[in-house]
């Protein structure tokens, strides 16, 4: 019976090692990322959902999200519901938008401008940034979690689930304050 | 009878509960054109700022924490993300009330998906801050930008400033004395502004009292002793009337400026010290003539100067100059009539002060060293005459940090609107958007009662629509929950029998106000130039406090010209050509309390100089006795006695105030006690010189 309960925790000791999150390079992760970073441009939909801590309640939203690589590069975060609000996010600023098509009126985030390039790092999928700032494992095939090197970070951490073609699938993101956001992307379009 | 009264008036005078009452602005300080700015905060509850400095990231949290237990904040920089509900209803849902309601279920629906996509985001808590405005707050207009507000230190970042509204008087002191103390317990932490600068003031100015009031006291214990020492025990009379003129002038002044400052009623101590000089000099000698013509040399030359004193723009000094002169001019005619009534039946004993037999040579050499010495220390430590001198305050760290604040390129201004001028009001606003100007500004959300009480009417009759009570009951998570106090508060059971004045919180503080005051910050000279074209109510801090020096240096230098030509005027009047000799004290007082300056490192400040004018006035006196006895060839001894009485009660009446914290009080006392010192020591030492060469001459 001994030999029996030492070979399974051999056996299991052996599948242990075996599924440890595996810490990625800038370059690996350029790699995984090499699709999206590719294109012109992609476009898709999400459904977000917002669990607020604080109040156990969640809070539903739905939109488009825009990824334009350089040498324009911006990402667009447009909330179609239950409200319209957009933002265009882009190494020079940041823009909102309260009402489609109206003009963008900038925002000062100067004073968290370093927060600000976090956020802009994993939404452009910028594996350079991303690794420069945060700590990159793999928990699955296609599935990274980033956590921010400065613990002062306005999120956690996040996770990034890329789908078969390699474009962004599932993402989900913890903040400090225990509140948990997940977005699903749906009806990816590239523009090559 | 005068003794019973006077006793317990004096009693009553240093009692602590009588000191409570005193007043303890700082807007005293502040020459009439700036006081009006200074002192506008404390009838503008609505909208005057503070500041809190952040050191370090975690100092946000912390005080955040403690400016949301403040609960009635008007603007709270820290409603962040989670707090943007308490924030609405503690303020948004409240004052909404004053506004007009949505026009209908759609826009309030749309009013708040608009703020729940906002909680939605991702973003950094910090960038939701100047995003997450209430569709309902009547305040969102509040922040054009919060743009530099939000970090002054450009090279680290390491520094926040969060700029906010307390809808509270600087002078409610149960709530100051609540937020400063709040403050003062956090690390990382510092907090500026009128609010906190009062009550630092208060704190001070009472403690100082009591300091002055323990040490006045045992000041009198040592005069007591010394009288009873030397045989003049029946001077101690004059303590309860003293105190008598004392209590009279703090009564003309507290008549005729509606309050006494805390800072005069301590220069008390040092006038009462002051007072006895009269009667020392002419109590035995009532039919002596030069003694009484020195009296009144003596006093005219005391008063000359306390009289300047009262063409001081800063009220202080004219409050104080009041009280003195006017605590003076009783104690002169208190003591001659008093004199000339008991000096029969209340006779000192004969006291004879031997002055030391020093020879020419060595009093010289050491009056020499007096006066060498001054002129060491004046180049020592440049004159200071800023206003942070004067601020009790500043603490070095606080000084640098107000520096940063306020002396930087972008200057901090504000902009005063009168509470009829909405006009004016929106024109600033739109002004401060088109320049891209920094700017926190208020906005009313309505502009008279009657039109909030229409729209309260208006708010009662939509949420007790049926469409309105069957959307509310309709509306469930996440709704329910965010919206929890808007649905508990805004429904028809609760609003259906409000009146305008159960809303009182928000529409008194409204009421109350006389000024709105915006906060803006400017870079460009020629944007500042145009801002003060356009909006001539107004005014940087950095013009003030660069103003402020050079208002008093300005007088000082009037005011010590005219008292040098008022002063040798008079001892020219009366001694003629030997009129200088009078001087002698008082260049041996200024010496010393220049020299004193050096030694201890103290810049010399507007109070130093308004020290030196009152020094002035009491060594002439000295001066005066003196040169009155060589003249007319009768002996020093006769006067020493009293001169070093006078010295030493007027010493002892002014080294309680040596020992405050509070530096307008430090200052005063430290320059004229030391200057007394030096001015005796110069009058012992050439007097007496002078009295042998001329025995040998005669």
């Amino acid at each position: 019976m001994r030999h029996i309960i030492a070979l399974i925790s051999v056996t299991l000791a052996t599948f242990g090692a075996l599924a440890e999150e595996k810490v990625l390079s800038a370059q690996d992760l350029e790699r995984e990322f090499q699709p999206i970073r590719a294109a012109r441009s992609l476009k898709a939909d999400f459904k977000q959902t917002r669990l607020i801590e604080k109040w156990q309640t969640e809070i539903k939203t739905e939109g488009t999200f825009q990824l334009t690589n350089p040498p324009n590069s911006h990402v667009i975060w447009q909330v179609n519901s239950p409200s319209y609000l957009a933002f265009k996010l882009s190494p020079g600023g940041i823009a909102t938008q309260t009402e489609p098509k109206k003009k963008w009126k900038p925002v000062d985030a100067k004073n968290i401008q370093s927060h600000m390039d976090n956020l802009l790092s994993w939404l452009q999928f910028d594996a350079k940034k991303i690794a420069q700032t945060h700590k990159v494992t793999q928990l699955q095939k296609k599935l990274f979690q980033l956590t921010p090197i400065d613990k002062k970070a306005p999120i956690k951490n996040v996770e990034i689930k890329l789908g078969d073609d390699s474009f962004p699938e599932k993402m989900k993101l913890a903040t400090p304050e225990g509140d948990l956001i997940s977005i699903h992307f749906s009806n990816q379009k590239v523009i090559k | 009878m005068i003794k019973k009264v006077g006793g317990l008036l004096f009693v009553l005078l240093w009692l602590t509960s009588s000191q409570a009452k005193v007043e303890t602005s700082s807007e005293i300080f502040f020459p009439k054109q700036q006081a009006r700015y200074f002192g506008i905060y404390q009838n503008t509850t609505l909208s005057w700022w503070n500041f809190l400095i952040l050191k370090d990231e975690s100092a946000k949290d912390t005080a955040c924490d403690a400016l949301n237990q403040m609960g009635d904040l008007l603007f709270n920089p820290c409603h962040d993300m989670p707090m943007a509900t308490e924030w609405l209803s503690q303020w948004g849902f409240e004052n909404s009330l004053l506004l007009p309601p949505p026009k209908n279920l759609n826009e309030l629906e749309n009013r708040l998906n608009q703020i729940m996509v906002q909680l939605s985001l991702p973003l950094p808590a910090a960038l939701l801050t100047p995003m997450v405005q209430s569709p309902l707050a009547p305040y969102q207009n509040l922040k054009e930008q919060f743009g530099d507000f939000y970090s002054f230190d450009d090279q680290s970042k390491a520094e926040e400033v969060f700029a906010f509204w307390l809808p509270f008087p600087s002078h409610d002191s149960e709530k100051t004395t609540k937020l400063s103390e709040t403050f003062a317990k956090l690390n990382n932490v510092e907090s500026l502004g009128p609010h906190f600068g009062v009550h630092a003031n208060q704190k001070q100015i009472k403690l100082d009292l009591h300091k002055v009031s323990k040490i006045a006291g045992f000041g009198i214990l040592i005069l007591v002793f010394l009288l009873w020492q030397t045989g003049q025990k029946v001077f101690l009379f004059l303590i309860p009337l003293l105190a008598i003129t004392l209590s009279f002038s703090a009564f003309v002044v507290h008549w005729v400026w509606g309050s006494i400052h805390g800072l005069t009623l301590a220069f008390g101590s040092g006038l009462i010290g002051i007072s006895m000089d009269y009667a020392f000099h002419g109590w035995r000698k009532i039919h002596d003539k030069l003694i009484w013509k020195s009296n009144l040399i003596s006093f005219l030359t005391t008063l000359a100067s306390f009289l300047l004193l009262s063409f001081f723009s800063v009220p202080l000094i004219r409050q104080v100059s009041l009280f003195a002169g006017l605590g003076l001019g009783l104690s002169f005619i208190l003591s001659y009539l008093a004199s000339k009534k008991l000096h029969n039946s209340l006779r000192p004993k004969e006291w004879n002060l031997e002055i030391p037999d020093l020879q020419p040579k060595p009093a010289m050499i050491i009056g020499g060293l007096i006066v060498a010495l001054g002129f060491w220390g004046l180049p020592q430590e440049k004159s200071d005459f800023s206003l942070r001198q004067m601020d009790v305050t500043q603490s070095k760290q606080q000084a640098t940090s107000t520096e940063k604040l306020f002396g930087k390129k972008e200057a901090l201004g504000f902009a005063l609107f009168e509470k009829d001028d909405m006009k004016a009001l929106l024109s600033f606003n739109q002004w401060a958007v088109d320049n891209k100007v920094n700017s926190l500004s208020a906005k009313l959300p309505v502009q008279t009662l009657k039109e909030a009480q229409f729209n309260l009417r208006q708010w009662q009759k939509f949420v007790c629509t049926n469409e309105y009570k069957q959307w509310a009951l309709r509306k469930k998570e996440p709704y329910s929950k965010i919206y929890k106090d808007f649905f508990n508060r805004y429904n028809c059971e609760s609003l259906k029998d409000l009146d305008i004045k159960d809303l009182r919180k928000s529409w008194s503080l409204f009421e109350s106000t006389d000024y709105y005051v915006s906060l803006l910050q400017v870079s460009d000279p020629i944007l500042k130039e145009s801002f003060a074209k356009q909006f001539p109510n107004h005014f940087f801090l950095e013009d003030i406090t660069e103003k402020f020096p050079r208002i008093l240096q300005e007088e000082i230098q009037w005011f010590l010209s005219i008292i040098a030509i008022l002063s040798l005027a008079i001892l020219s009047y009366f001694f003629g050509n030997k009129a200088p000799l009078a001087l002698l004290p008082g260049l041996g007082g200024l010496s010393f309390m220049f020299a004193i300056h050096g030694l201890l490192g103290r810049p010399l400040t507007f109070i130093s100089f308004v020290s030196m004018i009152i020094l002035l006035g009491l060594s002439f006196d000295y001066g005066v006795f003196c040169t009155s006895q060589l003249l007319n060839r009768k002996k020093l001894s006769q006067v020493f006695p009293a001169i070093f009485l006078s010295a030493t009660t007027s010493i002892i009446g002014f080294s309680p105030l040596a020992f405050c914290e509070h530096p307008v009080l430090k200052d005063m006392g430290t320059s004229i006690v030391f200057g007394l010192l030096g001015a005796l020591a110069m009058s012992a030492l050439i007097y007496p010189m002078l009295e042998v060469k001329k025995g040998k001459i005669t």
